[in-house]
């Protein structure tokens, strides 16, 4: 079966005053269609620039997708879509949520409108018949009373309420794909818990397949069915939840397993991984983790490791698993356990 | 919202009684007064006849008394002292017409170039398009009026003779002064368009707006436009209250009959009822475009409220 997205050795590069900062370097991934692949790392690491990739969202700014880049989404090559068609193809096959509700949406316009403006533009229709279609995209993300919201603006709505009209429009068009991008950073613990199972509920009936850029391990737990690890613009690792929280062999996806804070263990102290991620202007020689890794052989700072493919949806980029090097026990901490 | 411009119409009257007074007993501080040129050679007796003719031996308060008097019950704002049989008010409707045709043209032109160029400059930031307007906002900034004005002249009428040097009459007349006139709004308001579209231009929701597959033309029509166009706006409206009052630099390079010049010799020839009147009349529109401009701001953004009660 062809896969939804299939994303073959993105690059994206940003052109500052410092120097190019190489962002993503070299990313290659796939969807299926209904499934939920969760994008993992610390911040900087980039994840949302990928995501953003997906779409070609860096018009106006200084990124820049490389041209040996490869996106291909349900047949359609996305690199080589022109400027109309690539309007067509945001919002209509991919949606996005971003990560701040309270920034994302525009203050002087009505709820009701924005998320009509998706239908506007895309099925031709006038705004008056696109916002009362905006009222039933609102029921659906279980917003009470929607007559009434369609109206509001969005400072008279709560941070949740605001991220669910953000869910509303990026699904305005069902969107094969969401993505969703780091949804509940921004909002306090509870209303996270809302969003997720809101969006859960959503994933299911309406059989969107979902991305969802996140740092916290917690959330892709219950979320997600496959797990890809990034790091300093790279994917180190990937495979199903069961394979990484279980059997991962990374030592940064150990890292990070480790210090998710464990149920009753809040006295101890966290695990925290020491030293900083690379610096993304220079240029990567060997493995990026390297300098953080407390397996680091000589190998890793000259040569980049390769993916080894463990099982048929687990693969791992580490001179850890080369034949000659030593053999290390994997250290699963208190939290690293599926809750 | 109507309690409210009620309420801010009240205050306006306030404001105006207050700037009213002020000014009148300023103007009574300032040495001479509208007979002194007049009588200096005439025997005592005449001098004093004229003081008491147009009721200037009289304590100020008393005058200032008398004058509001004339508001309420005649709707007068007195006759002009240097030049006998002048109503005020009639100069005040005469010369404000022309005046505001040519500033608030010339504003109207400003405003929304300016906007347009600011937009233009801010999304083509660091490119050719936003270095060449960039120069010609600091140009209209900075390169007086008066030298435009004499440059436009000599061009339009010297070199290539296709309108009028100066006067007033035909469309043709008011062409060079409304583009005088409009260079320096222009400049202003595209610089401060610039910097709010900058702004704008990297907030969530336009990359939001860009993700729901809208073209850039749409996003800044609709998102853009709406979310940078307040700081322009704040000074809309003094700018209009200005240009009705009329420039006296403009109307006399080009002998336009407006109220600017009637301003500046009514002060220099201590004319009374002359600068009260055209005090007041500028106070009025000032504080009424302010009040439009508070109107403006919360039909743009829904987030500013009018009044203090919620």
């Amino acid at each position: 079966m062809s896969r939804l997205l299939e994303v073959e050795n993105l690059r994206v590069y940003f052109n500052t005053y410092a120097g190019q900062v190489k962002a993503v370097r070299g990313v290659s991934f796939g969807v299926e269609k209904g499934e939920t692949l969760a994008m993992v790392g610390e911040s900087g690491c980039g994840k949302s620039v990928t995501a953003k990739a997906l779409m070609r969202l860096f018009e106006r700014t200084s990124g820049e997708i490389l041209p040996e880049s490869k996106i291909t989404f349900d047949g359609v090559d996305v690199m080589s879509l022109d400027k109309k068609a690539l309007h067509a193809f945001r919002g209509t096959q991919i949606g996005m949520i971003f990560q701040d509700p309270m920034t994302s949406l525009d203050p002087t316009m009505s709820v009701g409108k924005q998320v009509g403006e998706c239908l506007m533009i895309h099925e031709g229709i006038p705004m008056k018949e696109a916002v009362q279609r905006a009222v039933e995209l609102l029921r659906m993300v279980e917003i009470p009373n929607p007559e009434e919201r369609v109206k509001a603006y969005p400072h008279q709505l709560s941070g949740g309420m605001r991220q669910r009209i953000v869910i509303a429009t990026a699904l305005a068009c069902h969107p094969k794909l969401l993505i969703a991008d780091e949804p509940t950073t921004a909002l306090d613990v509870t209303i996270q818990a809302q969003v997720l199972d809101l969006l859960r509920d959503l994933k299911e009936r309406l059989g969107t397949a979902i991305i969802l850029v996140t740092h916290d391990l917690g959330i892709v737990a219950d979320f997600a069915d496959r797990i890809q690890v990034m790091y300093a613009g790279m994917i180190v690792e990937e495979g199903t939840k069961q394979e990484i929280f279980k059997e991962c062999d990374h030592p940064y996806t150990w890292a990070l397993l480790r210090s998710i804070p464990a149920e009753g263990a809040s006295k101890k102290q966290l695990y925290s991984l020491k030293g900083t991620p690379p610096d993304l202007l220079l240029d990567q020689k060997g493995c990026p983790f390297a300098s953080r890794c407390e397996y680091c052989m000589p190998v890793c700072r000259e040569y980049q490791p390769d993916f080894t493919q463990k099982s048929g949806t687990h693969r791992v980029a580490c001179w850890l698993q080369h034949e000659k090097a030593p053999r290390v026990e994997r250290p699963v901490g208190a939290g690293g356990e599926i809750r | 919202m109507k309690k409210y411009v009620l309420k801010r119409i009240l205050y306006m009257l306030f404001v105006l009684l207050v700037v009213t007074t002020i000014t009148y007993f300023l103007m009574h501080c300032i040495p001479g007064d509208p007979l002194t040129a007049l009588v200096q050679k005439l025997p005592e007796q005449t001098k004093a006849n004229y003081y008491a003719k147009y009721g200037l031996d009289k304590p100020v308060w008393e005058q200032f008394l008398l004058f509001l008097k004339g508001i309420f019950t005649e709707g007068t704002l007195g006759e002009s002292i240097r030049y006998p049989g002048r109503q005020v008010l009639d100069v005040l409707k005469k010369y404000s017409v022309s005046s505001g045709q040519i500033g608030v043209t010339a504003v109207a032109i400003g405003f929304l170039l300016g906007i347009m160029l600011g937009v233009v400059s801010a999304l083509k930031r660091n490119k050719l398009p936003d270095k060449l307007i960039s120069l010609i906002a600091i140009l209209g900034v900075s390169i007086p009026v008066f030298v435009v004005a004499s440059v436009l002249q000599f061009v339009f009428t010297v070199k290539i003779p296709i309108l009028p040097t100066m006067g007033w009459g035909s469309p043709k007349h008011m062409v060079l002064p409304i583009l005088c006139m409009s260079l320096s709004p222009l400049a202003t308001y595209t610089r401060y368009m610039r910097s709010s579209v900058l702004d704008v231009v990297n907030q969530d929701y336009i990359t939001m707006a860009e993700a729901k597959g809208m073209s850039f033309g749409m996003i800044v029509r609709r998102h853009i436009l709406r979310n940078s166009i307040l700081p322009s706006l704040t000074i809309l409206g003094p700018n209009v209250a200005d240009v009705f009052c009329g420039s006296f630099i403009i109307e006399s390079i080009f002998s336009i009959p407006g109220l600017g010049g009637y301003y500046i010799t009514a002060v220099t020839d201590r004319d009374f009822p002359m600068i009260i009147g055209s005090t007041m009349f500028y106070t009025g529109i000032y504080i009424l475009a302010l009040l439009i401009v508070d109107i403006l701001y919360v039909v743009i953004d829904p987030r500013i409220r009018l009044s203090e009660t919620k």
